[in-house]
């Protein structure tokens, strides 16, 4: 079993100490480092060999979801692949919303059982996760209306139908494998076109092209 | 007046009738004309009517009316007279008998006009006119049907804006009370504003300790089962975390139990001017006068200062007779700044009873000597003082023997501690 490398960002020591124990003590998880800085953390990232960041999301000197906003468009300026997951004190639907609309592949709230934070660090740790398309369409009715940029809508309508059968696929929440399986092409097929959709609508992250493809949901 | 009236039952009305029949009374009894009071005594019944019973007292408007031109020799001064209960009834009477009261000052005008003015020569005499033409009988009746007209239409006006004003705009003293109340209230929000915020600060500061406790049980939980060993370390760590959570519940508990706390500001000193026209209104010559350059403030200082001000003016209305002169005077130094509110209370309280006969003694040295030695104290003095305490300040509440009372209050480094904070 690989091992998922796990960055932690939060400022408060104690909780760090708790989640570190809580990670390290699991077969498949170690955490390679520990800030409490996010400035810090924010200059150092590009260079975290890490599957997955751990970041608290209220930080000192952030608004809201700032912190986790910079976090990903600093890994992506970097190339560096690792997934961004929110911590919070009290698990929200609107605090998880906001911080996939940030960029973050999810939000985890430290009030959640410790099973439920190592399940949900395993998912997020994944290249193609998505958070659950229903929480996407029910609570995402509620927020304002998307906006899809002109380059990717122009990237939408020209799609081929058999890109158009692998969004839908990933609009139902299947992953790239099973995506893939399903109209029987390579992996890298699905991947590359999530790629190119993330860049036309210059996201960060596949739960924001998610977020703004939500009208699609079926 | 129409407060006056409002205020008591019967005493007012009865004064003023009393009084508009005396006058009435005598304006007839200087020509000799006895049964011209008939006439004063509709009036003044009308009058006395016109508050309780105003649905009888417009129907005595017609009468009074018709008494007037019939038996009165002024009655023209009876006239405006009458225009009074008119005034009356229009601020006191119910919807219905207001227009009753229009319709009957119309009817009581035409009155006029036809009697004194188309039978009678009174007003071609005025003009220097002695002749009696039909038109000069109709344009003596269209004057004073007008006029008489216009004065009741006045009275009417008159009196309905008057308790309109008083129920709706309230006299300046009512406004000044209502700027006081309205000050304390706002200072009262302020406060309760703040404790909130901190209340919530402090809230936040018990989740993420509350957190850690969470974190590092659930944490060693998970540790323990991998290795045994690092039960120790978990254990310490989290009773170092329980105690903080504690700790900090333990803040919050206190804070919101307590009563002495920093407001959050929207008051400035430069406040002061409209809280002391306000008193002003209620009869304390306030008087505000600085001295030196004034430098900037923090929001904390400038309500501290307001507030010491403020409760100072509040005890002088408390205890000092209405006439009472107030300085406030704010002497700035290079560092500091020193408030000091004087009044002159005593020693007008002491003028008044000499004024009423009472012998009043002068203060002698015992006086003087209490005034130097003695501290006056109270649960406002002693909250002013721990909130001037905050930013190192120190007041002192003094007596000055036959003058009043003299508030200090001294910030000797107001401005080092602003530029810090």
């Amino acid at each position: 079993m690989a091992e998922i490398r796990i960055g932690l960002v939060d400022s408060n020591e104690l909780v760090r100490f708790g989640r570190t124990m809580m990670m390290n003590s699991q077969k498949d998880m170690r955490v390679v480092f520990e800030e409490s800085d996010p400035k810090v953390a924010l200059n150092r990232i590009a260079d975290y060999l890490v599957d997955i960041i751990i970041v608290e999301k209220s930080q000192h000197g952030f608004a809201g979801s700032d912190f986790v906003s910079k976090l990903s468009k600093t890994l992506k300026e970097a190339g560096n692949p690792a997934k961004i997951l929110a911590s919070a004190p009290f698990t929200s639907d609107q605090g998880r919303w906001d911080s996939i609309a940030s960029g973050a592949a999810d939000e985890v709230g430290l009030d959640s059982s410790g099973s439920h934070y190592l399940r949900t660090i395993r998912l997020a740790a994944k290249p193609d996760y998505v958070a659950e398309v229903e929480f996407i369409r029910e609570f995402g009715a509620t927020q304002q209306k998307p906006v899809i940029t002109r380059k990717l809508a122009e990237s939408l309508e020209s799609l081929e139908p058999q890109q158009k059968t692998i969004l839908a696929g990933f609009l139902e929440g299947l992953s790239d494998q099973e995506n893939a399986k399903r109209i029987d092409i390579a992996k890298l097929r699905v991947r590359q076109l999530i790629e190119l959709l993330l860049s036309a609508g210059g996201f960060d992250s596949r739960g924001q092209l998610l977020i703004s493809l939500r009208d699609r949901l079926s | 007046m129409i407060r006056w009236i409002l205020d008591r039952k019967w005493l007012p009305i009865v004064l003023f009738s009393s009084m508009i029949g005396l006058f009435s009374s005598g304006i007839e009894l200087l020509s000799s004309n006895l049964i011209g009071l008939v006439v004063s005594a509709s009036i003044a019944v009308g009058v006395f009517l016109s508050r309780k019973y105003s649905v009888i007292s417009i129907f005595l408007i017609p009468v009074s009316t018709y008494l007037l031109a019939t038996l009165s020799t002024n009655p023209f001064l009876e006239l405006l007279l009458l225009a009074s209960s008119v005034l009356l009834v229009s601020a006191f009477g119910s919807r219905l008998v207001r227009i009753g009261n229009i319709f009957l000052a119309l009817i009581s005008s035409v009155l006029v006009g036809l009697m004194l003015g188309y039978e009678n020569t009174f007003v071609p005499a005025l003009f220097g006119s002695t002749s009696n033409t039909e038109l000069v009988k109709v344009n003596s009746l269209l004057v004073l049907t007008v006029g008489t007209a216009l004065l009741f239409g006045l009275a009417i006006a008159g009196g309905r804006l008057s308790l309109i004003k008083l129920q709706h705009v309230g006299s300046p003293r009512d406004q000044a009370v209502q700027r006081i109340s309205g000050e304390r209230l706002r200072l009262e929000v302020a406060k309760q504003n703040e404790r909130l915020e901190i209340a919530k600060d402090l809230s936040e500061l018990l989740v993420q300790r509350i957190t850690s406790v969470v974190s590092v049980t659930e944490g060693g939980s998970y540790a323990i089962k991998a290795d045994p060993g690092s039960a120790e370390r978990v254990l310490e760590k989290a009773l170092g975390a329980a105690r903080a959570a504690q700790a900090e519940l333990r803040r919050l508990y206190d804070y919101l139990n307590g009563s002495i706390f920093s407001e959050l500001v929207k008051f400035r000193i430069a406040d002061l001017d409209e809280l002391s026209i306000a008193y002003r209104e209620l009869g304390f010559n306030t008087v505000i006068e600085e001295q030196g350059k004034s430098f900037p403030l923090n929001d904390g200082m400038e309500l501290c200062v307001y507030k010491i001000v403020f409760e100072s003016l509040q005890n002088v209305r408390k205890h000092a007779p209405v006439g009472t002169e107030i300085s406030i005077n704010f002497l700035w130094v290079e560092d500091g700044l020193q408030v000091l509110i004087k009044d002159n209370g005593i020693e007008l309280a002491n003028r008044a009873r000499v004024a009423v006969g009472e012998i009043v003694e002068g203060y002698d040295v015992q006086d003087d000597l209490e005034a130097l030695v003695s501290e006056f104290d109270g649960a406002t003095l002693a909250a002013l003082k721990d909130r001037a305490a905050i930013y190192s300040g120190r007041i002192e509440a003094t007596k000055v023997p036959g003058v009043g009372f003299t508030l200090s209050a001294i910030f000797p480094n107001l401005k080092s501690l602003a530029n810090e904070r």
